[in-house]
């Protein structure tokens, strides 16, 4: 990894308040993100994955507390602590963000070439002919057939891929130097997502861009990252090269999760491991490790004492008292 | 299998129409024929729209407009009377893709699993008390705590297992479960496969399992039929589909699922034009052949009809085997991931 990180997030938390008491959606996430290269953030639903990924662009809801010793630099600079004016400029521009569903992140009354001018001429100034030129190129590139006649068409004249692609073409029309991808394919076909993900991967690759890939499935991060983050419970669990946490996972969890994936090699009707219990909805109330009450590993310090964060010379992190070691 | 078992379900020329209004009708499925034997799992695969869940429907007799016969051990659907079909439903059960909508959030997980018994006419209490306790045991649910609960108070894995404890109750002798583990995290997923697997075995219950997901398929299935825009593709053993594919489509299908394997350099066989047809207006000649990357002149005017091959598969392709799935893994890491 050459030169300071382009995103580093340290310490984050995130809480939301609700009639029970507050409750803990993200704590103590600390990470950072490179240019050139993708991380991806892996997880099971209310794990906190999506939530960390709106927190780095502050779309979180209002209510949202995030609590005071958190700290989100880009490019040196603290997100958390800027100007909605000076945000606006990052936001969009130099920070983009594709989701799962393309209809909802566009506007169903517009044409895809208004909403593709619109970023170009807000965000880099420039003129609507040169804007429209533009944006022909871009749905050309992210393989968008006769994209003239796309550009007047409507969201709902595309199908589902089709949108995506011009999601795509939309967050990357101002060459933005980080791209967060939430769960970008998972409403899609497996053929088409393959094209989607393989996209993503030749766009990152030429701009040189960072990514954050939100994904549940570990297939996609597995052909897509060069890094994986795993988060349960709102903690960031393990964090390792792509490589190595597929082939010597340590947390019991992320051992345990790869565990639990059919694969297209299997023996058929083979037992699949699984993890007992499932991940807890409300957590942050009691002590030790949020894992232990599921981990087959667990023993009586992971009940009492909740295990810190630890960083190695690699850069690799990991939360857990008794890691695993050797192949999985 | 010998051939002499009777099958449980078998489609013939199943076609499901879905009227438009001013005369059009949609024809989401046609030509569909397979049959499933006792103890065995299909499954239905295939992208979006390619009217998996259609054929689902219409062997539940949930949509009533279709063309072919459906018979349920011998039974065809179509010609029963309203009270043969209500005496032949528990035969046959359905779990759906979402555990939570398909449980009425107003009843309590006791009247939900005696509903059935109801409808089919067990009026003796400690009978009906006695089939909910059993089936519970099967799914893994202790009754002392879920009996008196409502479904918002389970997670989505406890739902679904309360969804398959239903379908279960009246001991069907097929299961048909559309996307039933598409809806689940994966820690979840793999405790409803491993039981709708143990299930299988111990009952020796058949299953029609509709799915997207290869991965879970190879999981599940013995037999795999593979649907494009309506028509089944390619039909036979799971071991032959997916060791090596006859259908072009197949073959991309499966080359497109993303593995838990960083090394595995399997390539991606890209499909032409990447989106697919709409049905109301189907290609000429072979449905896939816009798509198709190895389509042959005669691909864009005769449809290819289903052909028997020697391993026992059905295929409807002009150019079988012309595309194959390249693999090469590296072992240890597939064993790993698999057996872990």
């Amino acid at each position: 990894m050459s030169g300071p990180p382009l995103l580093s997030v340290n310490r984050l938390g995130v809480r939301f308040p609700t009639p029970n008491g507050e409750l803990s959606a993200v704590e103590d996430v600390s990470l950072e993100v490179f240019a050139g290269r993708t991380t991806a953030i892996v997880g099971e639903s209310g794990s906190g994955k999506s939530v960390l990924s709106r927190a780095i662009l502050r779309l979180l809801p209002r209510k949202a507390i995030i609590s005071s010793e958190s700290s989100i630099a880009f490019d040196g600079q603290e997100l958390l602590r800027m100007s909605p004016r000076d945000l606006q400029k990052v936001r969009g521009r130099r920070i983009a963000m594709v989701f799962q569903d393309p209809m909802t992140s566009l506007n169903p009354v517009r044409t895809i070439g208004a909403q593709l001018v619109e970023g170009m001429v807000l965000h880099l100034g420039l003129d609507g002919a040169s804007a429209s030129r533009r944006a022909l190129d871009l749905l050309t590139r992210v393989g968008i057939s006769s994209p003239d006649k796309r550009l007047k068409q409507f969201p709902h004249q595309l199908s589902g891929g089709m949108r995506q692609r011009v999601v795509i073409a939309m967050a990357i029309a101002c060459e933005p130097e980080l791209l967060i991808a939430d769960e970008p394919t998972t409403a899609l076909d497996v053929t088409v997502q393959a094209e989607i993900l393989d996209l993503l991967r030749q766009l990152q690759q030429e701009r040189r861009m960072a990514m954050i890939l939100i994904t549940h499935d570990l297939g996609v991060a597995a052909g897509h990252s060069d890094d994986i983050v795993v988060m349960y419970a709102g903690q960031i669990v393990e964090k390792q090269s792509t490589l190595k946490l597929f082939r010597e996972p340590r947390m019991p969890y992320t051992r345990a999760l790869l565990g639990a994936i059919p694969g297209l090699r299997d023996v058929p009707h083979m037992r699949l491991k699984t993890i007992p219990g499932r991940p807890p909805t409300v957590y942050g109330t009691g002590r030790g490790c949020r894992f232990a009450p599921r981990c087959d590993q667990r023993r009586s310090r992971c009940e009492h004492d909740a295990p810190v964060l630890a960083e190695d010379s690699a850069a690799n992190l990991l939360r857990c008292w008794y890691p695993m070691k050797g192949a999985a | 299998m010998t051939a002499s078992d009777a099958p449980i379900l078998s489609v013939r020329n199943l076609a499901v129409v879905y009227p438009l209004g001013r005369g059009r009708s949609l024809r989401a499925t046609e030509k569909i024929t397979f049959d499933v034997h006792s103890g065995e799992a299909l499954a239905l695969v295939g992208e979006s729209g390619c009217g998996k869940s259609s054929v689902a429907r219409a062997i539940m007799q949930l949509h009533r407009n279709t063309e072919g016969e459906i018979r349920i051990e011998g039974h065809d659907l179509n010609a029963l009377s309203r009270a043969h079909l209500k005496a032949l439903r528990p035969k046959f059960q359905m779990i759906f893709q979402d555990p939570i909508s398909s449980l009425n959030p107003r009843r309590r997980v006791r009247e939900i699993l005696e509903a059935p018994l109801r409808i089919i006419g067990v009026r003796d209490a400690t009978e009906r008390a006695r089939s909910i306790a059993k089936v519970l045991e099967l799914v893994s649910l202790d009754p002392q705590t879920v009996l008196n609960r409502y479904p918002h108070e389970f997670s989505g894995g406890q739902c679904q297992r309360i969804s398959i404890a239903r379908a279960l109750i009246l001991e069907p002798a097929l299961l048909i479960c559309d996307e039933a583990v598409s809806a689940l995290d994966v820690s979840v997923r793999a405790q409803v496969l491993n039981l709708l697997n143990e299930l299988r075995e111990r009952l020796g219950l058949s299953m029609l399992f509709i799915s997207h997901d290869l991965a879970v398929v190879r999981n599940i299935a013995d037999r795999v039929a593979v649907m494009y825009l309506g028509r089944i593709a390619e039909i036979g053993a799971a071991e032959a589909i997916f060791e090596k594919p006859a259908h072009p489509y197949t073959a991309a299908l499966l080359s497109a699922v993303p593995e838990p394997d960083p090394e595995a350099t399997s390539e991606r066989l890209p499909l032409k034009g990447g989106e697919l047809p709409s049905p109301l207006s189907p290609p000429p000649g072979c449905r896939f052949h816009t798509r198709c990357p190895v389509a042959l002149e005669r691909c864009r005017q005769v449809e290819p009809q289903l052909i028997a091959f020697e391993d026992g598969r059905s295929v409807a392709c002009h150019n079988p085997f012309a595309l194959r799935v390249e693999r090469k893994t590296n072992v240890e890491i597939g064993a790993a991931v698999g057996t872990a």
